[in-house]
């Protein structure tokens, strides 16, 4: 018997929040037993503009990095400075 | 003939979302999910508060996210009067702030009626307020936190379009 374990992220979208939008990643991990899939879990964050990409797995990495152009990332500075704490 | 009935002894699995009560948009749904998510520290100025450990779990029914988090041993950040916040949110809060229960351990609050959470839609983020007689809704700051030992609960559902 073998089992295997698999991590992918399986979504990576983009969603308009008015002036400027951020990315959502659901990450997936599968567990196998000799092939067969026993178990799928999720995990799941947001990605907002002016947030360090560094660290992420490159597939996100690349949608960030053409997501977040200057000009909304410009846009979400804009939105932070015209917040008011709730 | 219309079906009025489905017997199945097995799981039932759609390739798109079901109407229920109606054939509106209003009445459509096309989705649930339940995963996990990575409560952090964040603050409104200065250095981030740091949490020893995180649990975060969440479900998602239609637009309407429910997310748990557990964090224990809060070290507060450098600046007394900063904000505790916390990041991470599985999905992005929609144009609605919302309100959760939540309770602080080993804090140091005073004259405080109660305390929430609320998931700021503007910041995508979750933050905290106490209700003070005569003072109105006030922030849960580094000055409140017994640095290292604090700890907190909260559960909040909130509206996405993710």
């Amino acid at each position: 018997m073998a089992l295997t374990e698999e991590t992918i992220n399986d979504k990576i979208e983009t969603v308009s929040k008015g002036t400027y939008k951020v990315v959502g990643v659901r990450t997936v991990t599968i567990i196998k037993r000799d092939g067969v899939e026993i178990s799928r879990t999720f995990h799941r964050k947001i990605i907002l503009p002016n947030d360090d990409t560094s660290g992420e797995d490159a597939d996100v990495k690349a949608i960030c990095n053409t997501v977040f152009t200057q000009a909304v990332k410009d846009a979400y500075a804009a939105h932070l400075a015209a917040q008011e704490t709730p | 003939m219309a079906l009025s009935k489905i017997t199945k002894a097995d799981d039932i699995t759609l390739s798109g979302g079901v109407y229920l009560g109606g054939t509106g948009a209003a009445n459509y749904m096309d989705d649930y999910e339940e995963g996990t998510w990575t409560p952090t520290g964040s603050a409104d100025s200065g250095t981030a508060p740091s949490f020893e450990a995180v649990a975060g779990t969440y479900t998602k029914i239609g637009r309407l996210v429910t997310v748990n988090a557990s964090i224990t041993n809060i070290t507060a950040g450098d600046t007394t009067g900063a904000q505790i916040q916390v990041v991470g949110l599985p999905f992005t809060p929609d144009n609605q702030d919302a309100f959760g229960a939540c309770n602080f351990g080993h804090v140091e609050i005073t004259a405080a009626t109660g305390v929430v959470a609320v998931a700021d839609s503007s910041l995508d983020l979750i933050s905290f307020f106490m209700n003070r007689t005569n003072l109105g809704r006030t922030g849960v700051d580094n000055q409140h936190i017994s640095s290292g030992v604090s700890d907190c609960l909260f559960t909040i559902s909130y509206t996405t379009n993710q």
